[in-house]
């Protein structure tokens, strides 16, 4: 049988999981910190919590939306902390890529040189070995290690539990979270029992790691702190005193990695958006950008309140307009089109079939609610106005001045938000003026709203006045492609 | 001090537990059920056995009156669990704190007539129920500190 040593690949490929696993953690507590509760039901309906990790309460007595339920974490426990999703968001999903990069050389290496030996067990006799380990441990003592192994039963049982179950487990948690993955396969979403269950069984696993790490460590320091970071560290125990030191300088240099993240996500977010932006950007065009959506709920299944994020514009001009239902609203559409057009709602009601569709909503923040929106599907608009061979964008402007409507947001200005022109295209992109077959209410985004069904939340523009065929959106705002996108920092691209 | 608790954000992870709040009363009744229960349950078991002594010792008689307590109490505290008083709790804490309290006092300074037990801590039955004892003060603690709501008592959250 092959010799269970500690061969390079699987020492590097160690050290690199400690530093991604820990950015993964500190990211997802932010993201957590984003909607710190979690529920069972997708409707989110406000009070069924299960569990909440927040001190704020929300006032009964005026209008909230979910942004004020926002909590600031620590940086201690979250990356980079301070109500920083956008930043938040970057690094879980660039750490994810590297996790899985690390995961799969290890796996492949794993079986390729046949260290395998060392997790999986091939009989059943390593069960009541376990037992008797765990005895031992109970004893406070330590067991045998298995017979030319490098661990005892229950730790072999333990590593193999980690590597083949749990961390799958939180890769597919963590894909069933994705709104264009959810969009194209509800059935995926069902079969972790909605999309709520999968959020909480991320946390479970979340808490299933932490515990792990806590045990691992004190199992090193149990076992020999010096011997076990020798043969990790050089591959052989040679010298403690020497493993010991280089184990604190790998672990100070991990923290440094933390602390320089921090700093600069706090300091440097443009930064950080665009260079880690970058990196997620390509996983996502090829792997999620092509999901178009299936979803077809049931209207027994749509929510009794659905959720909202952002407020309505708090202006005498909208407020006319609401109290006559829009008869003057007027919708712009130009830029580069070949037939630039001006619409009431009564025109786009006529302009082609109303299309429908019942859904599943995925706030950035974690929430969810089902709604049955309705509307004029966008690729229609597109064919009447016809854009111009240069147009590879259409960018939707809102009445909302965020500043003086949503004081909960940062930053201030239009809103706006800048979808790519193959995104308008796909048939579930819908300019909706009915939600859930009544005109649509003015916190959900009256007269008109985007929906965008693989995508999350805040890309889908309400109150929307004008949509504009552009080429290019570097000089729009802060150029990075929404209001979100330049205020908070978040990607433009959101299938996840 | 405060300065620097509040610079390094130690402070505010500190008190973290008060940003964390469960609602799960019946999941939060039946786990401590579960906890004072086995407590309850090891201590029968030693008591029918004798295995927490060594083989061929006999067991004083206090030894059996406190078994024989400590398994009414927690069974008493469990009955009362259930049927949503508060005392039940206070019981549960009281048994699982004497069941810490007699193990470590055994453990090092000993018990009259059973100078045997001290420095016997290789005793996994012993270490399983110190763990339930200390799981349910922690259980209790956190449904005292409003962390947790245990049934009848629920939460009444409107946001």
């Amino acid at each position: 049988m092959t010799q269970l040593d500690f061969p390079a690949w699987l020492r590097v490929t160690h050290w690199v999981n400690v530093l991604f696993i820990t950015l993964l953690i500190r990211s997802g507590m932010e993201i957590v910190a984003t909607h710190p509760k979690f529920y069972w039901r997708d409707q989110c309906k406000p009070g069924t919590e299960w569990a909440r990790f927040t001190r704020k309460t929300m006032p009964k007595d005026k209008l909230y939306d979910t942004l004020d339920e926002e909590e600031s974490y620590s940086s201690i426990i979250s990356l980079p902390g301070h109500k920083k999703l956008g930043m938040g968001r970057h690094w879980h999903f660039f750490s994810v890529l590297g996790w899985i990069l690390t995961g799969l050389v290890y796996f492949i290496l794993l079986f390729a040189t046949g260290q395998w030996h060392r997790y999986i067990p091939y009989s059943w006799s390593i069960f009541p070995t376990a037992w008797n380990d765990l005895l031992t441990y109970l004893s406070f003592n330590l067991p045998p290690l298995l017979p030319g192994q490098p661990l005892d039963a229950i730790q072999k049982l333990t590593y193999a539990f980690v590597l083949f179950f749990l961390a799958p487990f939180q890769i597919l948690t963590g894909t069933a979270q994705s709104p264009a993955i959810e969009a194209r396969f509800p059935w995926y979403v069902r079969l972790w029992g909605g999309r709520q269950s999968a959020r909480n069984l991320h946390l479970f696993g979340l808490l299933i790691f932490i515990g792990f790490i806590a045990v691992h460590l004190v199992m090193v320091a149990s076992w020999g702190w010096g011997q076990l970071n020798a043969l990790m560290i050089f591959g052989e125990v040679r010298d403690r005193g020497w493993a010991i030191a280089l184990s604190f300088v790998i672990i100070a240099a991990i923290v440094a990695v933390h602390w320089a993240a921090t700093v600069l996500s706090l300091k440097r977010p443009r930064t950080v958006q665009r260079a880690l932006g970058a990196v997620v950007m390509g996983a996502r065009k090829l792997l999620l950008r092509p999901l178009v959506s299936r979803q077809d709920y049931s209207t027994a299944e749509l929510s009794p309140e659905h959720r909202v994020n952002g407020k309505p514009p708090d202006s005498d001009g909208y407020k006319v307009m609401a109290v006559h239902n829009f008869a003057d609203w007027r919708l712009e559409v130009g830029g580069l089109v070949e037939h630039p057009m001006t619409f009431t709602l009564e025109d786009l009601r006529a302009l082609c079939a109303k299309q429908t569709q019942r859904v599943l909503h995925n706030c950035v923040q974690g929430w969810t609610s089902i709604g049955e929106w309705s509307g004029l599907p966008m690729r229609d608009m597109v064919e009447f106005v016809k854009p111009l061979p240069q147009a590879r964008y259409v960018c939707f402007l809102t009445m909302q001045d965020t500043g003086r409507d949503d004081p909960s947001a940062e930053g201030e200005g239009q809103f706006y938000e800048v979808i790519d022109l193959t995104v308008a295209r796909q048939s579930h992109t819908l300019l909706a003026y009915e939600m859930n077959g009544e005109p649509l209410p003015i916190k959900h985004g009256a007269p008109l709203r985007l929906r965008v069904e693989n995508q999350v939340g805040f890309k889908m523009a309400k109150w929307i006045e004008r949509i504009e065929f552009i080429s290019g959106y570097s000089d729009i705002g802060a150029g990075m492609g929404g209001w979100r996108e330049d205020n908070v920092f978040y990607d433009k691209n959101v299938e996840i | 001090m405060t300065a620097v608790l509040r610079w390094t954000g130690l402070g505010k992870l500190v008190s973290c537990y008060r940003y964390i709040y469960f609602n799960g009363p019946r999941t939060t009744l039946a786990l401590g059920m579960v906890l004072v229960l086995g407590v309850g349950a090891i201590h029968l078991y030693l008591l029918v056995t004798d295995q927490a002594l060594a083989r061929g010792v006999a067991s004083p008689a206090y030894l059996d009156v406190y078994f024989t307590l400590l398994f009414a109490s927690a069974l008493l505290a469990a009955l009362s669990m259930a049927t949503g008083r508060r005392p039940g709790w206070a019981l549960g804490s009281l048994a699982s704190a004497a069941t810490i309290m007699m193990y470590v006092v055994s453990r090092v300074w000993g018990l009259p007539d059973l100078p045997l037990l001290v420095r016997w801590w290789d005793y996994p039955l012993g270490t399983f129920v110190l763990a339930l004892a200390a799981m349910f003060l922690g259980l209790h603690f956190s449904v005292m500190t409003g962390l947790n709501v245990a049934y009848p008592d629920r939460r009444d959250w409107h946001d």
